[in-house]
């Protein structure tokens, strides 16, 4: 049997902390008392014993401070600052306390450090609009070399094929061209267009991507324009009527094939032979992977009564502004509807935050290019919040649009004009808006595929749980990024500074050898799960670092597991471990720390756990006989610790976490309550009241809340 | 001189005679056996052997004992101990032995509610002064003796030191082969040494799996066609196979029918009951994975009888073991 030493570190804080007469816990476990572990002298002492390939547990304040000097040492932690002495409990508790870390370090698998060589210092960027181009270049200047891939044969993205931006109505050409022409010139970015993303195998650091390149770029084409005239494909391009070659003000300055709609009919070839419709693969080796795949108009097809592409008329705001900034059409009469499918069950349930601004937008290019025009728009709410309101009150006070709440039923034809069919709240009656021209201003859906090939979970919809600005930054798998719209409709500002925010990160993550890693990782067993087991675990990482391998054996994948331990708690067999967190060692620690009549509380240590130090900073207590275990989310505990705590004598059991739909690890919390629900259904055969099983919701600040639950737990 | 035969010994504790068959539905490799072996004992169901007589053995003399069925009064306590005495290897033979099997569901009543519905309760019991067996009645100057009837039902190894495991119910005449192979060539499993797969009971199954892995009703076997292909899990009916060891070859499943399991937990897995209560509940409802407490509840409520479905073989040697 592998031999465990384990050395205890208590510090009693400045002599603030009362210890037990008697900290004695037996074979050869060496205690070493300091006042202040946290000085330069505690630390390397710290330091010197981990050295040595010892184990450690530092029992003093709280972790959430302690992680600050002695988290690289990986040390199971026992808080008797906070969760013994500032709350004036009894100092013998701390004896239990300490015993549970040892049993749980002397029963858990080595946290191995992983190192991750950084053998590539390049970037790929998937998506040449404005997202993807200010990733780029902010990468590049700081001389990290960037692959940029755009599927379509110019860069641009939506942003350049519109004609202007919101709140002001600046046209594009104030940002995008300079920002193009920086890429081109720029020496770091090897800009690859008519590209897409075939396959990603590796891990950051050293990922290797397929792509597959489409055609060519003519690099002395002159315009001749010979190419476009020939080609007999005509395809609707966001409103606007092109042929499947064509010319776009962008990059690169040439004539270029449109892939999706090219049926390789040759005739370009016929009177260009610098043109070629050949397929290429590459490979690229990169250090990290920028997603910004920006966003698609929802097909507003799909509403029925807008009789979107069957009458005339109808058109996107993007369709709209691009026939309209051509003078294509001139309508007299204008009807804008917001919410174009979306906010509606039927359709996209969620709003899509930018289409209010982009309804307004149209209104704005249309009262700036032909005033006389009539602009009515129908909305359900106005959420132009902030300070892009001024764009609602200018159109509103100053250049006469009405507004009218309320959201169309269906759009008629009425000989060569339209009518809309809507309700106004505000008058509390149907009304009906004769129109030359209606606007949709429709939601938007992401452009998926890019996300299923990364092995990003998000079932076709924006990767909201992934994404790290609606999360903290550690929920979000090292070395793919994801960037702009991709992540949710955002404007061009917005996306310019998270650009800019996911450049810097990468700047970082780059400038390093290699990154080194101590952290609880989920490993599979392959003893015990074999090539055709249950495969369970897979499908409920919420990072999709579970994963079945080429043999069909279930793996983890290291650089992307973040040690939440939902899988682990998922498996029955005790194959999938988190280290640091196994199933045998958490057991063990329970039952070293539970008596008889004590309350086990399992807290998670992005809330609930700071909420208990919160207790002690407010002067509150709670019952003594409460024994607190700090654990990496309520989804890693399953039915066999609670169990556990039971037969070890607990008469409750408390599991309490983040708020609902905030959990660090996305659905930890909402795992957690199936299985604790449906173990209090089992209890009663048991004999053991299910109220003496609770799960609770409880925020750091909760601290009062959280008082009142060990209180009634413990009647 | 011939070779000296190997002994063995086989007693039935609180079992239902299935071991017994199990034993005899190794056929004709039966007679190999007793070519290499004696059997010194097979009580109380095929050799006839008086306690005496097993008592009178000297210590280690028999060189396998094999005990099936759990342990739940003193006769078959203070048997269990001659028999630990007498073999130099003991086995625990089938479910019971090992855990607890279906007598250890027992667990959740005690003696006396067991008394009372056996003794008293019956449709078919005419019991009106509730007399219940005694461990001493006084006949006449005759003094007859019951064995004590347990609070709860004991697997084997929490009575006496164990040598070997056997789980199943009852175990497969393959497994039996192996065990007796092993004696009679002098290969000995090592102490402790569970004769079964260290792998899940899935590792054995063929069935397809779903990629998504969801249960939005739960269907006994019977409330349902079921699929020959397809995992039961996904087909919403609860099949044990992911708490359960591998080693039964996947009998059950291959006769249609989910795994009870019979097997046991792996050896890193520490309460197969709550371990399969847990791995369902994690799989409830649809895409989202918000579910009210009313749905998870009344999915749950489908399950007719969540603590005999889970731990159906392994109460004893649960955490919580019993009832409270």
């Amino acid at each position: 049997m592998k031999v465990i030493i384990l050395k205890v570190f208590v510090c009693t804080c400045r002599d603030t902390i009362n210890l037990p007469k008697d900290l004695n816990f037996g074979d050869g476990i060496d205690v070493e008392k300091f006042s202040n572990l946290c000085s330069d002298d505690g630390i390397k002492r710290v330091a010197e014993v981990v050295e040595k390939g010892e184990k450690v547990v530092i029992a003093g304040c709280s972790p959430r401070i302690a992680d600050r000097y002695f988290g690289e040492f990986n040390p199971e932690y026992v808080n008797i600052r906070e969760q013994v002495a500032h709350i004036g409990h009894s100092p013998e508790k701390i004896n239990s306390l300490i015993n549970g870390a040892i049993q749980k370090l002397r029963n858990s698998e080595d946290i191995e450090e992983m190192k991750f060589e950084i053998k590539e210092r390049s970037v790929l960027v998937i998506g040449g609009g404005v997202a993807g181009l200010e990733a780029a270049r902010q990468i590049a200047n700081s001389g990290i070399k960037v692959y940029l891939i755009e599927k379509k044969p110019f860069l641009g993205g939506v942003v350049g094929t519109l004609d202007r931006l919101y709140p002001k109505g600046t046209p594009n050409s104030h940002n995008l061209y300079s920002l193009i022409n920086d890429i081109a010139k720029n020496e770091n970015i090897e800009v690859i267009t008519n590209s897409e993303l075939e396959k990603v195998g590796g891990e950051f650091g050293n990922y290797n991507v397929l792509i597959r390149v489409r055609g060519n770029v003519i690099e002395d084409c002159d315009l001749c324009g010979r190419c476009e005239e020939v080609c007999p494909v005509e395809v609707e391009d966001h409103g606007l009527m092109r042929k499947a070659i064509y010319y776009m003000p962008t990059y690169p300055d040439n004539y270029g094939i449109d892939f999706d709609s090219c049926t390789k009919c040759g005739k370009c070839l016929d009177v260009c032979n610098k043109l070629s419709l050949g397929e290429k693969e590459r490979i690229l080796n990169v250090g990290a992977i920028v997603v910004a795949t920006g966003l698609k108009q929802y097909d507003v097809e799909k509403v029925k009564g807008y009789g979107y592409k069957k009458l005339r008329n109808v058109f996107t705001h993007w369709d709209f502004e691009r026939k309209f900034a051509s003078g294509e059409i001139n309508p007299g009469k204008v009807v804008i509807i917001h919410c174009a499918g979306s906010r509606d069950d039927n359709h996209l349930a969620y709003c899509s935050r930018i289409c209010c601004f982009l309804g307004l937008k149209e209104a704005k290019l249309i009262k700036d290019v032909s005033p006389e025009t009539d602009v009515t728009v129908c909305y359900i709410d106005m959420r132009s919040y902030g300070v892009f309101d001024e764009l609602y009150e200018t159109l509103r006070r100053n250049h006469g649009v009405k507004f009218i709440n309320g959201r169309p039923a269906e759009i008629l034809e009425n000989g060569n004009k339209l009518k809309v069919r809507t309700e106004d709240i505000l008058l509390g009656k149907p009304i009906e808006l004769d129109a030359d021209c209606v606007i949709l201003s429709t939601g938007f859906v992401p452009d998926a595929e890019t996300f299923e090939k990364l092995n990003i979970k998000c079932n076709g919809e924006f990767p909201t749980a992934y994404v790290n600005s609606i999360l903290s930054d550690d929920s979000n798998p090292h070395g793919v990024y994801i960037c702009g719209s991709a992540a949710f409709p955002k404007g061009v500002s917005e996306t310019i500074s998270e650009a800019r925010d996911i450049a810097m990160s990468i700047v970082n993550l780059l400038n390093n050898d290699s990154i080194k890693l101590k952290t609880p990782i989920a490993r599979i067993n392959g003893k015990i799960c074999g090539a055709i087991d249950c495969r369970i675990c897979v499908d409920t990482c919420p990072y999709g670092a579970v994963y079945l391998n080429e043999d069909g054996e279930v793996g983890v994948n290291e650089s992307i597991c973040m040690g939440c331990g939902i899988c682990t708690a998922t498996c029955a067999s005790g194959a999938n471990q988190l280290y640091g967190f196994d199933d045998r060692g958490i057991l063990a620690q329970v039952e070293a720390t539970i008596n008889e009549g004590d309350i086990a509380a399992f807290l998670c240590k992005w809330s609930s756990y700071n909420a208990a130090d919160n207790i002690a900073y407010k002067g509150l207590n709670y019952p003594e006989n409460v024994k607190i275990m700090r654990i990496p989310c309520t989804g890693r505990i399953d039915a066999q610790t609670i169990l556990k705590a039971f037969s070890s004598g607990a008469k409750s059991v408390l599991i309490a976490g983040c708020p609902p739909d905030a959990c660090h690890y996305n659905t930890g919390n909402f795992k957690a309550r199936k299985r604790v629900i449906a173990l209090r259904e089992m209890l009663g055969q048991f004999n053991i009241d299910p109220e003496r099983l609770r799960i609770e919701w409880i925020g750091n600040q909760e601290a009062e809340r959280l008082v009142r639950i060990l209180n009634e737990m413990n009647k | 001189m011939a070779k000296e035969k190997l002994k063995l010994g086989f007693y039935m504790g609180a079992g239902c005679g299935g071991c017994d068959i199990a034993v005899l539905d190794i056929h004709e490799k039966l007679l190999d056996v007793i070519e290499v072996a004696d059997i010194v004992f097979w009580a109380p169901i095929a050799a006839d052997a008086k306690y005496k007589d097993i008592e009178e053995l000297p210590d280690g003399s028999v060189d396998v004992g094999f005990y099936w069925g759990a342990v739940r009064n003193s006769e078959q306590e203070h048997m269990a101990k001659v028999l630990r005495d007498k073999s130099k290897i003991l086995v625990a033979f089938g479910s019971c032995a090992v855990s607890g099997g279906i007598p250890g569901l027992a667990n959740i009543a005690n003696r006396e509610e067991i008394f009372r519905v056996v003794y008293k309760e019956t449709a078919s019991t005419d019991n009106p002064e509730f007399v219940t067996p005694q461990t001493i009645y006084d006949d006449g100057g005759h003094e007859l003796t019951l064995p004590e009837f347990y609070d709860e039902v004991y697997a084997l190894d929490e009575i006496v030191d164990v040598d070997i495991y056997m789980p199943l119910c009852p175990p497969t005449p393959k497994l039996i082969w192996t065990v007796i192979e092993a004696v009679v060539s002098g290969n000995i499993p090592p102490k402790g040494a569970i004769i079964a797969g260290d792998k899940t009971l899935c590792s054995e199954c063929g069935r397809k799996k779903s990629e998504k892995r969801r249960i939005t009703k739960i269907y006994r076997p019977h409330e349902i066609m079921l699929d020959q292909e397809r995992c039961f899990l996904d087909q919403g009916v609860i099949c044990m196979g992911p708490a359960t060891r591998a080693g039964c070859e996947a009998i059950c499943i291959n006769a249609n029918v989910p795994c009870r399991g019979c097997m046991g937990p792996t050896k890193e897995a520490f309460d197969q009951g709550g371990n399969m209560l847990n791995l369902i509940a994690t799989i409830f409802g649809v895409d989202l994975e918000e579910m009210t407490e009313e749905e998870i509840k009344s999915l749950m409520k489908q399950i007719k009888d969540p603590l005999g479905t889970f731990y159906r073989f392994y109460l004893p040697k649960s955490l919580l073991r019993r009832r409270r």
